[in-house]
């Protein structure tokens, strides 16, 4: 199992020096509009990732689908850095751009593959250099990342056997998103939990009786539910509500033994079922040994949160990032154990 | 800030002067001792919050602790509490809680530390004997003629057996506020009705405490 104890991001994307030194089971990031949330959240995912270095150019993290040649560039001044303490364990990842030839600018990709280049990359223009825990970089090739301006080779580190997968859930994207839905609810039904997310699906909408995999007039394949009267209707045509708990649910399966991170949680969920929404999640970490870290700006969620875990004020976590007036720096100040259920009785804001 | 959903509104830190008290009916009377001793704006520059009884002190302070290290201009923390039937005991309860919640607590009852931020104890009536709020309001009024009356009445339960209040100060209180022009039932509430009397001895030195807090 991956669990993530405590994060620093040393130098990421304006939160440089942010420092969460206690991670719980269940953790919300709540603060202003601009205070670094879902930057958090990104430095976060790519510290649990980072085996894999094409994780730098991921659209979550870049927040762009737009082809990028630096993606350090736009992460951290220079070198990017982010260090943390996993299943009790240090580590760290650095990571640096580093140009090897000239770069004028957009390349054509050549048409036909040549013996000197059989698979049609682009010349290589430039390498990611990381560093993890400390180690300094093989200098080996284990991956190469196609831009229009160049290929850039990074190292791809051995995976630990027992890594576990996690996952981010983003506000942007829903056609990338659901694309990867449907394979989550593929893997989610050979495993046998088809009956558990038609009942999360419940909360919201208690007449589906059924999810099915169907097809467009363009052969596309989409998610259909099925209800008490027969009817069948695209899952993401009911609402953002059934979309954002359908993620929920399948972002829990998918990262089971690992870590989920989702960005405003509450996305497209109604208060009045808040409530819910909070004990089936507690339930489904639990039942996948799940952690979660998610941001939020909504008072009934961190309400309906604390509600779920009052019986276990450890098993939560709320983290309130705030700027330093003195300083200028983003800090954060956490409510869990002790703290979260003296906030619960005092009615504290914690956002 | 009220909840979208129309929850009790939040308990938000929004000064750099705290002074956490028990409950809201102490909330009430240091918040009308402020505004008599100091002024109108003196509860605008100190934020009075009702940190919960006793038994939940330790926890609520260390939540405050938490809201308030996303205010690093916090200049003072002061906690005042009953001391009942202890005060030593009170104080080094209170103390305990301070340092778990992260803070630096004075060396002795009535005084301020150095720590960052500076805080401050406080344990009523005046940091040795036993007793409460309720103590030091039946102190402030024991020069008012009307005061012999309600100690005739509880000296009268007394002979007759039929004073069944184990404190004495409470009793005292409550029979005082049922002879006001508009009773109410909590001290606090008596001291927003101008009550109790401020100006005398029994409140001067928990006034010269919160003239202390920088």
């Amino acid at each position: 199992m991956t669990f993530l104890n405590s994060f620093e991001a040393v130098s990421y994307r304006g939160i440089d020096g942010l420092s969460f030194p206690h991670l719980a089971s269940a953790n919300l990031i709540t603060g202003e509009n601009g205070v670094g949330k879902t930057a958090a959240l990104e430095a976060m995912w790519l510290f649990t990732g980072r085996y894999n270095t094409g994780l730098l150019w991921n659209p979550h993290v870049q927040r762009s689908a737009k082809p990028i040649l630096d993606p350090v560039s736009r992460l951290a001044k220079d070198t990017l850095e982010i260090r943390g303490t996993e299943d009790g364990s240090a580590h760290s990842l650095k990571a640096a751009f580093q140009k090897v030839a000239d770069i004028d600018g957009p390349k054509e990709i050549p048409p036909v593959p040549t013996p000197e280049n059989p698979f049609m990359a682009p010349p290589v223009v430039a390498c990611i250099n990381t560093e993890l825990d400390e180690i300094p970089p093989k200098r080996e090739v284990g991956g190469i990342h196609g831009t229009p301006w160049g290929s850039v080779v990074f190292e791809k580190p051995d995976r630990p056997a027992a890594k576990s997968s996690c996952t981010f859930l983003s506000t942007r994207l829903p056609v990338e998103i659901l694309n990867a839905a449907l394979q989550q609810y593929s893997d989610m039904v050979r495993a046998k939990h088809k009956k558990d997310f038609t009942n999360a699906v419940n909360l919201i909408l208690p007449k589906v009786n059924d999810v099915e995999i169907l097809a467009d007039e363009f052969g596309e394949p989409y998610l259909s539910a099925v209800t008490t009267d027969e009817v069948r209707l695209p899952l993401y045509a009911l609402g953002g509500g059934v979309v954002q708990l359908s993620q929920l649910f399948l972002g829990c399966f998918t990262s089971r033994g690992g870590v989920l991170y989702v960005d405003e949680v509450e996305n497209g969920l109604h208060h009045s079922v808040l409530a819910e929404v909070w004990s089936h999640a507690r339930m489904w970490m639990r039942q996948w040994d799940v952690q979660l870290v998610a941001t939020t700006h909504s008072d009934e969620c961190i309400r309906a949160a604390m509600a779920a875990f009052e019986d276990a004020p450890d098993e939560l976590a709320i983290h309130k990032l705030y700027r330093n007036a003195e300083t200028g720096r983003i800090e954060v100040t956490t409510f869990t154990g002790e703290a979260l259920e003296g906030a619960r009785d005092l009615n504290l804001e914690t956002r | 800030m009220a909840a979208a959903d129309g929850g009790a509104p939040r308990l938000e830190i929004r000064s750099d002067r705290l002074l956490l008290v028990e409950g809201r009916d102490e909330e009430n009377l240091f918040e009308a001792l402020l505004r008599h001793c100091f002024g109108p704006a003196a509860s605008e520059d100190i934020q009075i919050i009702p940190a919960g009884g006793k038994h939940r002190f330790r926890k609520n302070l260390t939540a405050i602790a938490a809201a308030a290290r996303a205010r690093p201009t916090l200049r003072a923390v002061g906690a005042i509490r009953d001391a009942d039937d202890n005060a030593l005991s009170a104080f080094q309860s209170v103390c305990d809680a301070l340092r778990h919640a992260g803070y630096d607590p004075p060396s002795a009852h009535g005084q301020v530390s150095v720590g960052d931020p500076p805080v401050g104890v406080f344990i009523l009536p005046d940091g040795t004997g036993a007793g409460a709020i309720e103590t030091l309001c039946r102190r402030s009024v024991a020069g008012n003629e009307a005061s012999r009356c309600v100690e005739a009445y509880i000296d009268c339960l007394k002979d007759r057996g039929a004073l069944r209040s184990r404190n004495e100060d409470k009793t005292f209180a409550h029979a005082w506020l049922a002879g006001t022009n508009d009773p109410v039932a909590r001290v606090g509430e008596g001291a927003r009705q101008g009550v109790w009397d401020f100006d005398s001895d029994a409140f001067a030195e928990i006034a010269s405490f919160i003239r202390k807090l920088p």
